[in-house]
């Protein structure tokens, strides 16, 4: 067979794969097929949120032609090889405004999603996400204790700023997303508490991230109240989760905790697919369930509190991502976490650009988009017929 | 190899479950252990599996302690199957199966493994839903499934809890027959708690009979299972009845017509 045909022979099979036809008959095959639906639909969904960002870079306040984008891109990558765009102060929105916006909203995203489906599957629950959980409204309550009582706790520290290389970071924003952690790992806290007991049902884990939602809720509200007018502005449009904050510090800070806790939740991955099958099972399978269940939950709630310091709360991403996953390529954790969290970066990406044109030259809070989306779904998977075999 | 449990007592929180268990199981052996309800023989299981630490008393397979081995290396030794399943997961039967081939991996499985993962459904007659959910078998397919799985877990000893209870006739009488097959050929051990004395009767080469927290017999099945043992623990007069194939007890009741 000639190299062409061959790959045009591949390129088939590709496509066979995705419409579920096998070539292998055996057991082994068949499993193998699967495995590369699998691998292909994470490669489709990195390209797909790709080509999304190019567009959403392009579109905005003020519409940059997509051949002008992708210009501004190629000089900023190749500066000898690609012209400069026709305007200079497209580069100007483009790498100061929009880029790190949208890297912050991947991130976001990916981190969001990935909890989500961590602690489902750790907790064999699907109606569990860092939302659900009440983790965000944690956060949400470090973070307002930080806006208000931030520069009566660190004094002057906490106005200050530094820079690494060209970038200029706040004491303020760090110490943020420190209390949105620390608040964050004190509700998972309360859940491993509630959770500890061999069998608990899913209602009272829902239940009790309610009530911890509405405890740290009373404390925001506290903080409102004893906030002045600055403070509760901020404190408001942080609850109602937004992409104002991208900065290209917010990135750099979140880059490298997204990236250790994916790689850390990936390698637990294994381990966490024995859990469907009991926790007796999988610690006879040689897993330490205490342990992974500990590590799985403060790996995800670092994850989230990050990028939750810097865009507010942003719920039901980690709730929708890893059910739609779920449906297309099964429960298999190593496959299902970074397939949910290229969906969760999607979703959000897609989310935060449609807030950002649709009232223009002004913004929407991408979080009441979010509320809407996922309300809605959430009605659906608890009124479809059978979402309770879907973790 | 040998396991020895040596003095071993167990319980939840105040209540103690067993008491004063001693008992060694070798390679190549087939013991049931039988029971009353309430008598601890899920208990005895999941210690045993080290899933429970025992409160007082020790395991040990080859003299080495197995509290204080490696989980993995114990998991590729000791296969556990569960009394009743609680499975809501959206896994497929293969996957599911792939499970047992854990304690052998890191991260991803072989071609080998994936191998003994088939073979294992096709012990268990299970290949044919490869591809399905688990949570669309009925009882009796996924307790299959499960047995399958500890089978690609390849342990020296299984220990099953009540792997028949929602198989019907036929499947019981098969899944004892593979692995009676299984612990011959590979010579390894079946520890398996089970409902039936007549099924006990006639697979064991050994048995162990619990009541009131304690082993009231072990020894081989022809010493162990006798109309006094039935009246002691079952509190159910039988007799012992010589058929074409082999005893079996038959229990009647005094007030009933068939005495």
């Amino acid at each position: 067979m000639s190299e062409a045909a061959d790959t045009k022979d591949r390129r088939l099979r590709l496509l066979e794969i995705l419409k579920n036809n096998e070539f292998d008959d055996s057991l082994e095959g068949r499993y193998y097929t699967s495995q590369r639906k699998k691998i292909l639909y994470i490669l489709i969904l990195i390209v797909v949120i790709f080509f999304t960002s190019v567009i959403a870079l392009s579109i905005g306040a003020v519409d940059i032609p997509l051949t002008e984008t992708l210009k501004a891109i190629g000089h900023a990558l190749f500066p000898w090889w690609i012209g400069n765009p026709s305007e200079s102060y497209y580069s100007t929105i483009l790498f100061k405004g929009r880029l790190p916006r949208i890297c912050l909203t991947i991130l976001t995203g990916v981190s969001l999603a990935a909890a989500g489906q961590i602690m489902q599957g750790i907790l064999r629950n699907p109606l569990v996400s860092p939302f659900t959980l009440g983790v965000s409204t944690a956060a949400s309550f470090g973070a307002a204790m930080s806006i208000v009582f931030g520069a009566a706790i660190f004094g002057s520290v906490y106005y200050m700023t530094f820079t690494i290389g060209s970038m200029t970071m706040n004491i303020s924003d760090i110490a943020t997303a420190l209390f949105a952690f620390i608040f964050g790992l004190i509700s998972i806290g309360i859940v491993l508490l509630l959770t500890r007991r061999n069998y608990v049902s899913r209602s009272v884990v829902i239940l009790s991230g309610v009530v911890i939602s509405y405890l740290f809720q009373a404390g925001i509200m506290l903080a409102k109240y004893m906030s002045d007018d600055d403070s509760l502005r901020e404190i408001t449009l942080w609850i109602m989760g937004g992409m104002w904050n991208a900065t290209w510090a917010s990135v750099f800070v979140t880059l490298p905790v997204v990236i250790v806790c994916v790689i850390f939740l990936e390698k637990m991955a294994i381990d966490i697919n024995t859990l469907s099958s009991g926790d007796e099972v999988a610690s006879n399978l040689g897993v330490d369930v205490q342990k992974l269940r500990r590590n799985g939950l403060i790996i995800s709630t670092l994850v989230t509190s990050v990028c939750i310091a810097f865009t507010g709360v942003i719920g039901f991403i980690g709730l929708m991502a890893p059910h739609i996953c779920r449906m297309m390529i099964g429960n298999d954790c190593r496959y299902l976490l970074p397939t949910a969290a290229c969906m969760g970066a999607l979703i959000l990406l897609i989310s935060d650009t449609v807030a950002r044109v649709v009232i223009r030259p002004d913004d929407l809070p991408v979080g009441i988009i979010m509320y809407v989306l996922g309300g809605i779904f959430f009605i659906w998977m608890v009124t479809s017929k059978n979402w309770g075999k879907r973790v | 190899m040998r396991m020895d449990v040596e003095d071993v007592s167990q319980g939840y929180d105040e209540k103690l479950i067993l008491e004063d268990i001693s008992f060694s199981a070798e390679s190549g052996e087939l013991i049931t252990i039988l029971g009353p309800n309430g008598s601890g023989k899920s208990t005895l299981i999941k210690t045993i599996c080290n899933i429970m630490a025992p409160r007082t008393g020790s395991i040990r397979i080859d003299g080495n302690d197995v509290g204080s081995m490696e989980k993995k290396q114990f998991a590729r030794m000791v296969g556990y199957v569960p009394q009743a399943s609680v499975f809501f997961s959206y896994t497929s039967v293969y996957e599911t199966v792939l499970l047992g081939r854990r304690p052998y991996i890191e991260w991803s499985y072989s071609r080998e493994d994936l191998n003994i993962a088939a073979n294992a459904m096709i012990a268990m007659k299970v290949d044919e839903f490869a591809d399905k959910y688990v949570t669309e078998l009925s009882g009796g397919q996924m307790q299959r499934v499960f047995i399958a799985r500890s089978l690609a877990q390849d342990p020296n000893f299984y220990i099953f809890d009540e792997p028949t209870s929602s198989l019907d006739l036929k499947h019981q009488l098969d899944t004892m027959l593979i692995m009676r097959d299984i612990i011959r050929r590979e010579n390894s051990c079946l520890i398996v708690a089970l409902h039936d004395l007549n099924l006990a009767l006639r697979f064991s080469d050994k048995i162990m009979v619990l009541k009131d927290r304690r082993i009231y017999d072990f020894g081989t099945a022809d010493e162990v299972v006798t109309p006094k043992m039935v009246e002691d623990v079952y509190g159910v007069p039988a007799e012992l009845v010589s058929g074409k194939h082999g005893k079996y007890i038959h229990p009647y009741s005094e007030k009933g017509s068939d005495g």
